[in-house]
């Protein structure tokens, strides 16, 4: 199985960061305003019970799971698949017959761009699926080693077979 | 050499000038809301330093935004790669899209009303993925180019040396058969009052008026109960009537003159009686059989078979309604079955392997979901029993009966999953009290996944997950070994030989 980008844990603990900042303050908000802004005192206890246990969850998604993810993600591909392997707690390994794809995507958003990596997007006639966090200099040759092999699939007979 | 690169039309911008402008009418609009004070009662001003914040904001938006919008369009290019077709685009959020020819589905071209005033088209491409709503290529070209890129798409993956033309420079089948197999009015109404979900509904009807019977009871003190809870049965008797009864005219008036003809290469089929739909499906485009048997249905041996098409109402043209019936088989029989399956090239003969829960599997059926179950539904009894405690002989009953059925249907389940491998062809065995069966050909298999939360990877194990060519069309394996994911992975793999 192949690795990726070795920024990969950084780069999940940032954008889950992101994600999660709302979560955050709001829970700050929620401490700072005092108990009489409210009609009833409670209030102001359950709204933070309410946002605590989403922070908690946030807090375990953001701070500790992303350091997890070099080591458990990672992609492979050989003449018959392209094999993806993600998740911590909930893991999951995709097989993508390369036969079955219909177009690959690359993407690279800003906070990718900082990191220098990438997205690669997979898309079949019924579904897709992502390997998020291969190199910038990976992405190009990979892209190029599914197409060769799907072009040969689509020049076969096989194909030809498949589509009639 | 690099290939030719093109750009969308620079029309285009006209609809990104229009933008900008509403945009940064907007933004200024806000700025110039939050800088007024209060002079009089109901009386704004704004001083003449706001007034000039206003408008020099206005501009500088408007200027940003124009030459945003100029660079992205100057990035938005498409070109050949010999094999595939190329667009890239965005400024920050940089997209390659590479579709193969091969893998075009179909290539549209749509006009708005300002793309008719502007002279533009917008030309989609698809390749047949159900994962997004949108297409996978979108180009705003000239009419005229758009016409030209459209021919040169689907001629190219059929001739390799075309070139892509510069700018600068449906599928309507005639229905001739008439279909042949039909359903009798009866038979139609006897569909309504057997399908599935039926039964589910005349439960949730118990449940329901139950329900809310007993939070009346709770809340009057003046009740008689024999005599309340005798209304109540006959109130939900006649409910249970007239579900009956009118699931069985819906289906007579949607399914009116059902009919359906299956020749070497294709399926026909038509019913309706204020809406008339005629299909006519390409035996080579179906994706999966569903083969169903609802509960009632298994009582007299009986199937519904449906057929998993991607754009069946393509192949209508007076249909403009999007709405489609896959049904093959309403209602039949165990032969009839068969020799449809057969037909359609779904052979149920040479059994080469099959796959079914081993490990754990009383735990993961049974057990552990109806653990889930019973404390669900002790806990009231243990934290509230007082608010209910007039009412709970008859609520308990019901809650009984449940959980009686929840045990069943997760005994069923259990039994009822398999995987057959025959030949090409998966057929997933799954289902609690209506039993179903998808035939999937391997080449339809689009993903297989192997999916592991923390108590199945405690045990070691995973539920198999596959994604076959339907819009939303998947299988789940419940519980099973990796290794049986290892012995489906492989039948996928001999699929060429």
């Amino acid at each position: 199985m192949q690795k990726l980008n070795n920024k990969i844990n950084l780069y999940s603990f940032t954008v889950r960061t992101i994600g999660s900042l709302i979560l955050y303050i709001g829970l700050i908000v929620a401490i700072v305003i005092p108990a009489s802004f409210y009609e009833h005192e409670v209030i102001k206890l359950l709204i933070i019970i309410a946002l605590a246990i989403p922070v908690i969850l946030a807090l375990i998604f953001n701070f500790i799971l992303p350091w997890f993810v070099y080591k458990l993600h990672g992609y492979e591909h050989n003449e018959d698949y392209v094999v993806i392997q993600k998740g911590v707690v909930f893991r999951r390994k995709d097989y993508i017959p390369i036969k079955r794809i219909q177009h690959i995507e690359s993407f690279q958003g800003p906070v990718q761009a900082l990191f220098k990596i990438h997205t690669l997007m997979i898309y079949t006639a019924g579904s897709n699926d992502m390997i998020v966090g291969i190199s910038s200099e990976a992405v190009e040759p990979l892209i190029h080693s599914i197409r060769i092999k799907l072009q040969s699939y689509l020049d076969s007979k096989e194909a030809k077979n498949d589509a009639s | 050499m690099m290939p030719l690169k093109y750009t969308i039309h620079k029309r285009k911008y006209i609809y990104d000038i229009l933008t900008s402008i509403i945009t940064s009418i907007m933004m200024s609009g806000f700025i110039m809301s939050s800088l007024m004070t209060e002079v009089d009662v109901d009386t704004y001003e704004i001083d003449d330093l706001g007034f000039a914040i206003v408008i020099i904001t206005f501009f500088l938006l408007l200027i940003g935004q124009l030459i945003l919008y100029w660079m992205i369009l100057k990035r938005h290019m498409f070109s050949d790669q010999g094999d595939s077709f190329f667009i890239e685009k965005g400024l920050f959020f940089k997209r390659k899209v590479n579709i193969p020819y091969k893998n075009v589905h179909s290539v549209s071209l749509k006009r708005r009303f300002f793309d008719m005033i502007f002279g533009l088209t917008v030309l989609e491409i698809d390749t047949g993925t159900t994962t997004t709503l949108q297409s996978e290529g979108r180009l705003i070209l000239s009419k005229n180019y758009a016409h030209q890129l459209k021919n040169y798409l689907e001629a190219k993956k059929h001739d390799p040396n075309l070139i892509l033309p510069s700018p600068k420079d449906q599928d309507v089948v005639a229905l001739d058969d008439t279909p042949q197999n039909t359903l009798k009015w009866y038979k139609l109404f006897k569909v309504g009052i057997f399908r599935e979900g039926i039964l589910l509904s005349v439960l949730l009807m118990l449940v329901f008026i139950v329900g809310i019977g007993s939070i009346a009871a709770i809340l009057s003190e003046d009740i008689i109960f024999s005599e309340y809870f005798s209304t109540l049965i006959m109130i939900y008797l006649v409910s249970v009537f007239v579900a009956f009864i009118s699931s069985g005219f819906i289906h007579v008036l949607i399914y009116y003159k059902y009919s359906y003809q299956i020749t070497n290469t294709h399926v026909t089929y038509a019913y309706g009686l204020f809406y008339r739909y005629t299909f006519k499906i390409p035996i080579y485009r179906i994706n999966a059989i569903r083969l169903n048997q609802p509960l009632l249905y298994r009582l007299f041996k009986l199937y519904q078979m449906n057929i998993s098409v991607i754009g069946v109402g393509d192949f209508n043209p007076d249909n403009n309604k999007g709405a489609e019936s896959k049904s093959i088989l309403l209602m039949a029989g165990i032969d009839e079955v068969q020799t449809v399956l057969k037909a359609l090239n779904h052979k149920c003969t040479d059994k080469v392997d099959e796959v079914v829960p081993n490990k754990f599997k009383r735990l993961n059926f049974i057990i552990l979901p109806m653990t889930v179950l019973i404390v669900l539904n002790v806990l009231p009894y243990i934290f509230i029993y007082s608010m209910f405690e007039a009412i709970a002989f008859i609520i308990l009953p019901i809650q009984v009966l449940l959980l009686v059925l929840a045990f069943i249907g997760c005994y069923l389940k259990m039994i009822q999953q398999k995987v057959d491998i025959i030949g090409h062809t998966y057929i997933f065995n799954k289902g609690a009290f209506t039993k179903r069966q998808i035939f999937v050909k391997k080449n339809k298999i689009q993903i297989a996944s192997y999916r592991q939360n923390p108590i199945l990877l405690l045990e070691d194990m995973g539920h198999i997950y596959f994604k076959y060519k339907d819009l939303q069309g998947h299988v789940w394996i419940k519980n099973q070994v990796y290794n049986d994911f290892d012995k489906i992975i492989k039948g996928l793999k001999n699929e060429k030989q």
